[in-house]
């Protein structure tokens, strides 16, 4: 009888253990969200400035910090609205949807990929079909997207893709709502329906003036 | 036999919880020279002149793989008039050898999908389980406060 409770109580803290662990991660990760959200205000807000130095000091090839907010993605459809954080890493997505360092940024010329976990900001992705709508907003630019294709693919296959124009693709895990491994990853790709790029900016001046804004540090 | 009971109960609990412990990637220890990186690049580039002249560029990559050695990130200032002009070091290519075997970190042509497979939601169950497992083994384990007092018998 003894023995039995004693084993209760051990079973009762190692249960506390586990759920305090997962429960601080999932807090970190709405608190990193949050902030991203608090700072991509403020470079909206000073995007004006950066938007004009970014325009006199012509091309550069930059790069935004890992773990900055690099844009903002909406899907009505799923009542998504976040912030993409740069970078793919576990702490990057723990806090919100990872654009793919080295891919396009939304409504550049390119592939912009965007990742997230299937049991947090992309929990709901599996519910989107061909012709869905997608919404991303970076400094400079605000796209409209649609999407194309939808597949589920091996997660060694080669999934991401150079393209020519502007393209937006989504990944996330598959099988979506499922406690073990993830094989599979489901791939979504849109392009734009139509682009409003704010003033005269170029994608490169947007580059620029994430970077120039780049000071947050990575979790 | 009911304690046998139990502890085959809570085996077949815990052996999916520890078999999990591989997948524990989502927590990852903060670098403290990370942030001292990070703010001296903040630094170098708020000190560049800031005339039309004069660009300043953050490497990303560099500041990351510099930080884990300790030093802090080197800025590139160059002349905007000369066209190209980040050159990105050795270091700021090369990936960080922490994120090589946790997926595709970098955009390639044919790369897989970024790995985005979460424990969390499984680590979770599994402690509600042990807990709920825990409370009942606890409350049924408790020993009555009081026995039973027997009526004794009278002898004949």
């Amino acid at each position: 009888m003894r023995r039995k409770r004693l084993l209760g109580i051990a079973l009762v803290v190692a249960g506390a253990g586990l759920v305090a662990w997962a429960g601080n991660a999932y807090a970190r990760g709405w608190l990193a969200q949050d902030r991203a959200r608090s700072e991509w205000e403020q470079r909206v807000a000073r995007a004006e400035v950066e938007r004009g130095r970014a325009l006199a000091a012509g091309s550069a090839r930059t790069a935004a910090v890992e773990g900055a907010p690099v844009a903002r993605l909406v899907i009505a459809k799923i009542a998504l609205d976040d912030i993409v954080l740069e970078g793919v890493t576990a702490a990057a997505l723990n806090g919100g949807p990872g654009h793919l360092p080295g891919s396009a940024l939304p409504g550049d010329e390119g592939n912009a990929v965007i990742s997230a976990h299937r049991d947090r900001h992309f929990r709901r992705l599996g519910e989107l079909g061909i012709g869905d709508t997608i919404t991303t907003r970076t400094l400079t630019d605000s796209v409209s997207w649609r999407i194309v294709s939808r597949r589920v693919v091996n997660r060694e296959a080669p999934a991401i893709r150079a393209e020519k124009g502007q393209v937006l693709t989504l990944t996330t895990c598959w099988p979506i709502g499922y406690l073990g491994g993830a094989p599979d990853r489901l791939i979504l790709r849109a392009v734009p329906l139509a682009s409003r790029a704010a003033a005269a900016a170029t994608p490169r001046a947007n580059q620029l003036a994430i970077a120039t804004n780049a000071s947050v540090s990575p979790r | 036999m009911k304690f046998e009971k139990a502890v085959l109960l809570v085996g077949l609990v815990i052996a999916p919880i520890a078999s999990a412990g591989a997948q524990f990637t989502t927590v990852v220890a903060p670098q403290p020279a990370q942030k001292a990186a990070i703010a001296a690049a903040t630094e170098a580039k708020a000190a560049v002149p800031r005339d039309t002249g004069h660009r300043a560029t953050l490497q990303a990559m560099s500041a990351w793989v510099d930080s884990v050695a300790g030093t802090p990130a080197p800025v590139v200032v160059s002349d905007s008039a000369a066209g190209e002009v980040a050159v990105p070091s050795d270091s700021a290519v090369a990936p960080s050898p922490r994120s090589e075997g946790a997926g595709t970190t970098r955009f390639a042509d044919g790369a897989r999908a970024p790995n985005t497979a979460s424990p969390l939601p499984f680590i979770l169950v599994a402690g509600l389980g042990a807990l709920l497992l825990g409370g009942w083994l606890v409350v049924t384990g408790r020993q009555p406060a009081t026995a039973p007092v027997r009526p004794r018998r009278r002898a004949p």
